[in-house]
């Protein structure tokens, strides 16, 4: 097992890694910006190296600073945590070459499956399902026109090397294609530095379920079952829940065994999440491989009692994998809202101090969160302030128990998304399951 | 001795017309000579004090220390200018062991003239003065690990 672990992350996820790591015995070392230096992980780990000034660039994203103070301090592995470098196949190629051990896949795997072209290469060899669509980039707008009247309108035209919701255009009319092409093209060229981009199938009112992918480096990969993900908003997600209303013993089997499979194809080696669209008929299609622990990973935990993260580094320390897949059950319900630094209407960021701060409690309450009375929320970094997490024995209990949660939980003087929260969990077409990626622009909500 | 009680002796001296002064206990000397045209003032202090704002010491063989929370963390008497580490590495005062230092205390140094190396990943990383100045304060021990911001030298502008 590791003596000492590297965070090379910020806010709840570092927190969250230094807590699996306390309860693992591992010593901790959290890096910051000067931004963070009243920051909790900073205070809660072992020891701490300031790495750069507050831009992400210079500090979270700062290689060299990362594995300068890597190899300070002693440490042996370095978990990345989700977004930043944790699927940077660059920087995991560095750790390999400095003998450090990168928490997660290797930088290959990381590659094949990072890149949404060749992951769905890798899939269709699994016999998994993915939507008709182009199996390379698509590099001319006159050949686009003609795939997408093949595949059938509406197509939905994505970067290769996008990511978060973002390089995509949806197309409804061969009028507007050429168009569109070129405009991703160029987005994605300016926000991922790759032009290429293939054209899939648009699914209208598609669910986003996702599977949670465990393995080690025996060759041993399972799954925990499935998570929904559908209320996004502007392919940001929301709430999530496990298991998914529209999910089925025969379904989860299916898409549980379509994920490992590829993920063993692959040889997949860390925590990971198959992402899948389902359509109206319970059709289901890969998306793409996120290959990192996601933020969502509370839910999966709450319903199949396993510490992702714990598995993760234990899997990392090239120990096996301690559940075979008949040992997952799935037990009731568990939600997640992530709570942000947002205006809950308009969604406008609103960072500032926290004058207030009160954390609901109670059975199956569950909050994970870096904040504190007088912390001040900062402008640098993403908006997420807390994940309030509930778990209880049906789905229609977890809504009751998230809403009383809701309401006692207080952040005063910063905005934030609870009244949005509180207000999909009275919504009806919640409650009754009728979600789909379109929930939030339907403006349901009352 | 601080900045304050310095800057009250120059003052009491310059009120009489003593040329010369010069004080000395177990812990420091301090000698000022009037008639140059800037008042010379020469202190050297037997201890260099520690940073007084507050720091989380690591167990050994730990060498980490926390950053204090400003990335200016000089003591605030004190004249001068703080150069701080603009990366994450390895502190040395001079380019090899057998080799003399770059700088040390009350040294001149000229604007773009190497103060230290920080190595970080086995790269040597020259850090050179900002501009014209003495050197005051060496804040780091040769060979010890540096964060980012945090205070190498103090150099009081000239």
């Amino acid at each position: 097992m590791f003596h000492k672990i590297l965070i090379a992350n910020r806010g709840e996820i570092a927190l969250r890694i230094i807590r699996a790591c306390k309860e693992l015995g591992i010593k901790t070392v959290a890096v910051f910006s000067t931004a963070d230096s009243e920051s909790l992980h900073v205070r809660l780990a072992d020891e701490s190296i300031c790495i750069g000034p507050p831009p992400s660039l210079q500090s979270y994203l700062n290689i060299n600073a990362i594995i300068s103070a890597a190899e300070l301090c002693d440490a042996e592995a370095i978990h990345p945590g989700y977004g930043f470098l944790a699927e940077n196949s660059a920087f995991a190629e560095i750790c390999e070459n400095c003998g450090i051990t990168f928490i997660g896949p290797s930088s290959e795997t990381m590659r094949l499956m990072g890149d949404k072209i060749s992951a769905r290469q890798a899939v269709i060899k699994e016999g998994v399902p993915i939507l008709p669509g182009t199996e390379e980039g698509v590099r001319d707008g006159n050949e686009a026109l003609k795939i997408a009247r093949k595949i059938g309108f509406p197509v939905i035209i994505k970067a290769a090397a996008g990511g978060g919701g973002r390089g995509m255009k949806i197309v409804h009319s061969p009028a507007a294609l050429p168009n569109a092409f070129a405009m991703t093209r160029a987005e994605a060229q300016a926000g991922f530095g790759n032009p290429e981009v293939y054209i899939e199938k648009y699914c209208e009112e598609p669910r986003h379920v996702e599977i949670q992918i465990l393995a080690d480096n025996h060759g041993n990969v399972i799954h925990l079952g499935e998570r929904d993900c559908s209320i996004q908003r502007r392919h940001q997600k929301l709430i999530e829940e496990a298991p998914s209303t529209v999910s089925t013993p025969e379904l989860r089997k299916a898409m549980g065994e379509a994920a490992v499979r590829a993920a063993r194809s692959v040889g997949y080696n860390s925590v990971g999440t198959m992402e899948f669209l389902v359509d109206k008929d319970n059709n289901f299609y890969f998306m793409e491989m996120n290959t990192r622990v996601q933020v969502e990973h509370p839910v999966t935990e709450m319903v199949t009692g396993v510490d992702v993260i714990r598995e993760q580094i234990r899997s990392a320390a090239g120990l096996k994998l301690r559940y075979k897949q008949s040992d997952i059950k799935i037990t009731g319900h568990a939600i997640e809202c992530r709570i942000n630094a947002e205006d809950p209407v308009k969604f406008t960021p609103c960072p500032g101090r926290i004058t207030a701060y009160h954390t609901p409690g109670g059975l199956g309450v569950r909050v994970d969160s870096f904040v504190y009375d007088q912390y001040v929320v900062l402008p640098h970094y993403d908006s997420l302030v807390a994940k309030l997490i509930v778990h209880a024995e049906t789905r229609n209990d977890a809504i009751k128990r998230m809403s009383r949660a809701l309401d006692e939980y207080i952040i005063e003087g910063i905005k934030t998304t609870i009244p949005f929260h509180k207000r999909v969990m009275t919504s009806k077409d919640y409650i009754e399951g009728n979600i789909d990626t379109g929930f939030i622009d339907r403006a349901v909500l009352e | 001795m601080d900045i304050k009680e310095i800057k009250s002796l120059i003052k009491m001296i310059m009120e009489t017309d003593i040329s010369e002064f010069e004080l000395e206990s177990t812990d420091e000397k301090i000698r000022i000579k009037r008639g140059e045209p800037h008042e010379v003032v020469h202190y050297q202090a037997a201890q260099i004090s520690p940073n007084p704002t507050a720091q989380h010491v690591q167990p050994a063989p730990a060498p980490v220390q926390e950053m204090a929370p400003a990335p200016a963390a000089a003591p605030p008497e004190e004249e001068g200018k703080s150069i701080t580490s603009p990366i994450v590495g390895t502190f040395y005062r001079a380019p090899a062991p057998d080799a003399p230092p770059y700088a040390e205390v009350g040294q001149v140094v000229e604007k773009g003239q190497v103060l230290c190396i920080i190595e970080a990943m086995k790269l040597m990383n020259e850090i050179e003065s900002e501009f014209r100045g003495r050197v005051i304060r060496i804040c780091k021990e040769n060979a010890q690990p540096v964060e980012f911001g945090d205070v190498l030298f103090v150099v009081e502008p000239i």
